[in-house]
């Protein structure tokens, strides 16, 4: 919460006062490389850079991030974010637009914190005809950026302060957590194609996923309210697209982003040259966003003997320490927040 | 490092920590990390996370009970821990983030762990 606020506050002071000329050459989408110190793997995310009347908008997973300075092919940003530790993180990223590329550093309190860069992303081609690909086997845990802030509506905000994590996530009840968040969770992905369909395996919460080519969405499905909702596919040239609909009101990371049961989360699995899985993802949720929330990772393909192992769940602990802490009368009041 | 009153087996120092993956650890814990000596007395081998529940003694000579929080298995056995690495009766020194709010809870940093005795 003191990362919201704090960027929050910098948002409300600086952006009313930077009057930034555009740069149409920063305008697009970008796939953004962030060093994340941890075990030398980067994180991964998608950088949106827009027109606006007063300047250029900067937004990094959908969620807003504060401009501090363009000056030419110069840019310099800050991002909230939380790392693959899950580590919260305020740096300014200051970098060079230069070939198509904007690269530069990162620092945090003025320290040094490594490289980061961004490309362009490939825009999306509906037309393009159905090259599918295998995309089959083990998928290891993702790289990517946890963004911290995003535009909620006024229900939005509603859901998140009324959230806590300590006593309200499904998770420490051993419930799923659902299928956007543990899109993102430290755990492996095993794809099966099962002709009409493709078999996902999480290995979070021992989760089952249907991805069918042969049907839409069946009728009513906005009442579905399940965890991993019902999911229909499509080939646009080597790009699997999915479209995820009747998920379960709930929230999509552990601070409390809400989902209401009208979300639609979007996304799209292809390959780069080096035969990583990127995935990018939106979930738009008008009830709770102004805005899509997007996220971009990226996954490496696991050797053929390697097994994903069980994830049994119990929540003793979850109990054992509400009791042993003098919470569990304040847990069972809170039932109507029960996810 | 200095030691908190009243409770003369833990010791805080503040230093950043790394914490874990996907969950909020920041929720329960605060930054300031710290150490506790005690001695197991139920181990909670599972998932969502393993938990190790520690005797520990305070200057007065009470004693209270300490809920340690590590990781998944699957983070745990990459690590080359078992069920077997700490058992009920050891004696242990450990050290992690502090729960918030002076809750008895440590979120345990697995290279902390020292078997006394």
């Amino acid at each position: 919460m003191f990362i919201k606020r704090l960027v929050a506050l910098c948002l409300a002071y600086a952006l009313p006062a930077l009057s930034v000329a555009q740069d149409s050459a920063f305008v697009g989408d970008w796939l953004l490389w962030v060093e994340s110190g941890y075990e030398g793997r980067p994180a991964y995310g998608t950088l949106a850079i827009e027109a606006t009347d007063s300047g250029l908008a900067l937004y990094v997973e959908g969620g807003p991030v504060n401009l501090l300075e363009l000056d030419g092919t110069r840019i310099r940003f800050d991002l909230d974010w939380v790392d693959l530790r899950d580590a919260p993180r305020l740096s300014t990223l200051s970098g060079v637009l230069e070939n198509g590329v904007i690269q530069g550093e990162v620092t945090e309190d003025g320290a040094d914190r490594g490289a980061w860069r961004a490309a362009r992303l490939a825009a999306p081609n509906p037309d393009a005809p159905p090259m599918p690909v295998d995309l089959t086997g083990i998928w290891g845990e993702p790289d990517y950026i946890g963004k911290g802030v995003f535009d909620l509506t006024a229900a939005g905000r509603a859901a998140d302060e009324a959230y806590d994590e300590t006593l309200d996530d499904p998770i420490l009840r051993c419930v799923s957590d659902g299928l956007i968040r543990m899109s993102h969770g430290p755990f492996d992905i095993e794809v099966v194609d099962a002709g009409n369909r493709l078999i996902m395996l999480y290995q979070d919460m021992h989760e089952v996923r249907r991805v069918y080519f042969d049907r839409g969405f069946p009728d009513g499905i906005e009442r579905m309210n399940e965890s991993m909702g019902y999911s229909v596919g499509r080939w646009e040239g080597s790009t699997l697209v999915i479209e995820t609909r009747g998920l379960k009101k709930g929230v999509w990371d552990a601070p409390g982003m809400p989902i209401s049961t009208d979300a639609v989360f979007t996304e799209r699995w292809y390959l780069d040259d080096d035969g990583d899985l990127h995935i990018e993802f939106s979930m738009a949720d008008p009830e709770n966003y102004d805005r899509p929330a997007l996220m971009h990772q990226i996954r490496s393909k696991q050797p053929d003997d390697r097994e994903i192992p069980p994830y049994s769940c119990d929540p003793h602990p979850f109990y054992r320490g509400l009791d042993l802490e003098g919470r569990l009368d304040e847990y069972w009041g809170r039932s109507r927040y029960r996810l | 490092m200095k030691t908190l009153a009243g409770l003369g087996a833990i010791a805080v120092a503040v230093v950043a920590s790394p914490v874990l993956a996907h969950h909020a650890y920041d929720a329960n814990y605060i930054r300031e990390t710290g150490s506790i000596e005690g001695v197991v007395v139920e181990v909670f081998w599972g998932n969502p996370h393993v938990h190790y529940y520690l005797e520990v003694t305070n200057d007065d000579g009470s004693t209270m009970l300490w809920d340690v929080e590590s990781d998944n298995l699957g983070v745990m056995a990459r690590a080359g821990w078992t069920i077997e690495t700490l058992e009920v009766g050891d004696r242990v020194r450990v050290s992690g983030r502090l729960g918030r709010e002076g809750r008895s809870r440590l979120a345990l940093d697995l290279e902390s762990v020292e078997t006394l005795d």
